[in-house]
């Protein structure tokens, strides 16, 4: 077995926050004793050493403690590689710490009898060999930690909890995910329908009930009480258990359908956008219908056009953020100056305009949304100006070739436009090549700025 | 990664550009208008719809571009064309936490020649975080093509379920024709009544009587299934096997556990990665004699791996008749075995149907094997 010292090795958190390995001695002498082929042979499944040990601590053999201990050791590596995964995806453009996430759920402190039951023990006593690899169990379970779910969602990362799940599918639904996905038998389908819709006609109404007092926030396992009610005949510990396994169907089918649509599910990050300084010109591949005379009628008319749509696109955005409660206009304009004409980073920029992180950066500059609706202003001034037709005529082809056009133009590198401007800005990028968005931009940031000081 | 780490993070949904953060006063709406409803699988439909109305509405305020959302703000919003926007009627289309593969739209919004939906917008409502995210969009002319082209199916109350895939436009695309497409230009397509929609049409079958007449029907030919000779029990152990011979290594080993296949058996084989998925499928059958009753036939299925390779654990083999699961087999991690084998008796006019499910939880079903004389 590779990994081994997982069973003797706890993952826990020291006060200062950072986690460490702590060496259970008196574990490791005596797996050491106890299961010395597992340790030695380097292809003993830990499957296998792990039936071995649930049974000595399920049947309370001798040493049962020493058993539950090193299972709960092995979970506490599994519990903090799931947060490290989760950090490496969303850390820096989230915000999201390691050591915030860990302190949620690594709570193990590795006492042979604990006084409190941490995450570890919890994930032990749930989990049914027949049924999953202990890994996999545990990295589920802490996933549906509610409050490492209450940490993600503050940072902007949400998951829905079982009853959103069982409360978002009906009855149509269901029985097709159970028949096409997972393929039950009739009798099952029949269950799980009458199951759910017990569950439904409680949690539901009491949900909305709530919502109506003007509660928010995550749907929480339901109470006793509900659990009585949606099947009174059944003991609620069973009726729990009978929706969170129903509820992890479900779940299962949406990471699949998830998976297989990347394009909704799966977006590319914005990342591209937040550094158009310097950017490669566009994809010429995409224009084969606009001939090289109609492109130079495009630029001329841009450049009558570009200054007046972006200042204008601009100027809304500004008025609407300086309505708002806590005034962002100027960070705003703050933030494009940054980011557009030094070239600086979204999590540079945070810091510099009061804000936490690159994603509230991406949102309040929201740089996709400034550049599309740029495009769509100059499409109904180029269009009338360049064919004397009216935009109402334009065929739904066209305007996306002309909207691929615009922004082909928009991303081609210029430099004439931004020599006059270079000591104005005191730009970092100024005496580089400059794509005619930014450079257009810039020269309109510029006063705002000046007016702002 | 592992592959599980990888779905729990498609579990998750990190706060994008068309995320939108619902205002208080926008939830409150939501939660008092859907209240007339009685039902409660209607009124958590509403309730949610009615999220998504504002959500849409709170999208579209964040351009600079004027674009005002009409809705009514007295009566619950419905499933169908339920808001306007510079001469658009949209149907507004929820999906919730599930995110289901299929989306229901009424059949009228196609079809009613006065109130039909320009554009389809598809909105997944986060109700607990009170978020809406615009996730895709459908314009008319595309899903009346779909329909055209006999791709729609139409449920029992009247509703076609468009597959997810199918919902091509972005959130930009959509954007770029409320700020410039005239309408009009998407009020082609009237002829919904001309071609019948396929209300989930009979799939093709294979029939495997057939193989005892050494051939192949076309639907097996298009699956990929190549024929074996006749069983010879008496071949050669080699290295390097063929599929036929290592049919006859499996079955020699079978029938030692007391499991007989008859001589006059037929079989083929096919590859599975023709489908997308690793290993290799045996079907065998014969007509069973022997039977007191009307007369039977038999199938007997074999998953296996490909040579030199080795079927995952957690591989599944499932057999159904027309109404129920008749085998469930898994390959279990602990048991050694490297096959999974199966066998199932029907009279003649009964059909198998044949799923597989990898390790990785993609599912395939093989046309249904049915012994036709």
């Amino acid at each position: 077995m590779d990994n081994a010292f997982y069973y003797w090795q706890l993952m826990r958190l020291r006060s200062s926050g950072q986690s460490q390995i702590q060496v259970k001695l008196e574990v490791q002498t005596w797996l050491q004793e106890r299961f010395p082929t597992a340790l030695l042979d380097p292809d003993y499944p830990d499957s296998q050493l792990q039936r071995q040990l649930c049974n000595c601590w399920r049947n309370q053999k001798q040493d049962a403690d020493l058993a539950q201990l090193s299972l709960r050791c092995f979970i506490s590596h599994q519990i903090h590689q799931s947060c490290l995964n989760l950090v490496q995806r969303y850390g820096d453009r989230y915000g999201l710490s390691l050591q915030e996430l860990l302190t949620v759920v690594l709570d193990d402190e590795g006492r042979r009898s604990p006084v409190y039951r941490p995450l570890s023990l919890e994930i032990l006593e749930s989990y049914d060999p027949d049924r999953s690899a202990l890994s996999t169990w545990t990295r589920q379970l802490t996933h549906n930690h509610p409050g490492l779910n209450c940490v993600l969602l503050d940072k902007g990362i949400y998951r829905a909890s079982d009853w959103a799940i069982l409360n978002d599918t009906n009855a149509e639904q269901l029985e097709r995910v159970l028949r096409n996905y997972h393929l039950c038998s009739d009798h099952e389908i029949t269950q799980a329908l009458s199951l759910l819709e017990q569950y439904q006609q409680v949690y539901r109404r009491d949900r909305l009930l709530q919502r109506r007092l003007g509660q928010q926030g995550r749907c929480q396992t339901p109470s006793e009480e509900q659990l009585q009610q949606m099947n009174p005949t059944v003991s609620s510990g069973v009726v729990l258990k009978q929706l969170k396994h129903l509820a992890s169907q479900l779940r299962e089918y949406r990471v699949h359908v998830r998976s297989g649509n990347p394009r909704l599910y799966q977006p590319r990050d914005e990342q591209e956008l937040e550094t158009l300084v310097g950017q490669q010109p566009g994809d010429w591949g995409t224009m084969e219908d606009e001939s090289e005379r109609f492109l130079q009628v495009y630029r001329q008319a841009l450049k009558d056009t570009l200054a007046g749509a972006i200042a204008q696109v601009l100027k809304t955005n500004l008025d609407k953020l300086r309505r708002r409660q806590n005034r962002r206009d100027c960070a705003y304009l703050e933030g494009l100056h940054l980011s557009q004409c030094q070239g600086l980073s979204m999590t540079e920029i945070a810091p510099k305009i009061g804000l936490t992180s690159q994603v509230q950066v991406t949102r309040l500059l929201n740089l996709k949304r400034l550049r599309l609706e740029v495009r769509h202003l100059l499409i109904a001034k180029l269009y009338q100006r360049l064919t004397q037709e009216a935009l109402n005529y334009i065929p739904i082809e066209r305007l996306h070739a002309i909207d691929k056009t615009l922004e082909t133009l928009l991303t081609e590198l210029v430099d004439d436009m931004m020599a006059e401007s270079a000591a104005q800005t005191q730009s970092a990028k100024s005496c580089q090549q400059i794509s005619r968005f930014n450079a257009a931009l810039c020269h309109a940031i510029c006063p705002l700025r000046q007016g702002f000081e | 990664m592992t592959y599980s780490s990888q779905c729990q993070l498609l579990d998750l949904d990190p706060d994008q550009g068309t995320t939108v953060h619902l205002t208080t006063g926008a939830v409150n709406w939501a939660v008092e208008v859907c209240q007339e409803h009685i039902d409660t699988d209607h009124q958590w439909f509403c309730f949610l719809r009615a999220m998504a109305i504002r959500g849409l509405q709170q999208w579209l305020d964040q351009g600079a571009e004027a674009l005002p959302l009409d809705y009514s703000r007295e009566t619950p919003p419905n499933p169908g064309v339920n808001c306007q926007v510079n001469g658009f009627r949209l149907c507004l289309v929820v999906q919730g936490s599930l995110s289901d593969g299929l989306i229901s739209i009424p059949r009228y919004t196609l079809k009613d020649p006065l109130n039909f939906a320009h554009l389809y917008v598809l909105a997944e409502v986060q109700e607990e975080a009170d978020q809406v995210k615009i996730l895709a969009g459908l314009r008319r002319d595309r899903l009346v093509s779909l329909k055209e082209s006999g791709n729609l199916a139409l449920s029992r109350k009247g509703h076609y379920h468009v597959p997810l895939e199918d919902w091509d436009l972005s959130p930009e695309d959509l954007l770029l024709y409320l700020h410039c497409l005239n309408p009009e230009k998407l009020e082609t397509g009237h002829s919904e009544n001309s071609v019948p929609a396929r209300c989930l049409c009979p799939q093709p079958t294979l029939n495997v009587r057939d193989w005892l007449r050494d051939q192949l029907d076309t639907v097996a030919q298009r699956f990929h299934w190549t024929l074996l000779p006749p069983l010879a029990l008496s071949h050669q152990l080699m290295s390097v096997q063929t599929p036929a011979e290592e049919l006859e290594t499996l079955l020699r080993d079978l029938e030692q556990q007391g499991m007989t296949i008859p001589e006059t058996a037929r079989g083929a084989y096919q590859e599975l990665h023709h489908q997308g998925l690793p290993g290799r499928l045996y079907a065998l059958t014969w007509k069973v004699f022997d039977s007191h009753y009307s007369p039977e036939w038999s199938l007997f299925l074999c998953l296996g791996p490909r040579p030199g390779e080795s079927l995952a654990p957690g591989t599944e083999l499932i057999v159904q008749d027309e109404t129920s699961v008749l085998v469930r087999q898994g390959l279990n991690e602990d048991s050694g075995e490297a096959y999974l084998y199966t066998q199932v008796i029907g009279s003649f006019n009964e059909q198998f149907t044949v799923s597989i499910i990898s390790s990785e939880g993609t599912p395939l079903t093989l046309p249904p094997f049915t012994f036709h004389t």
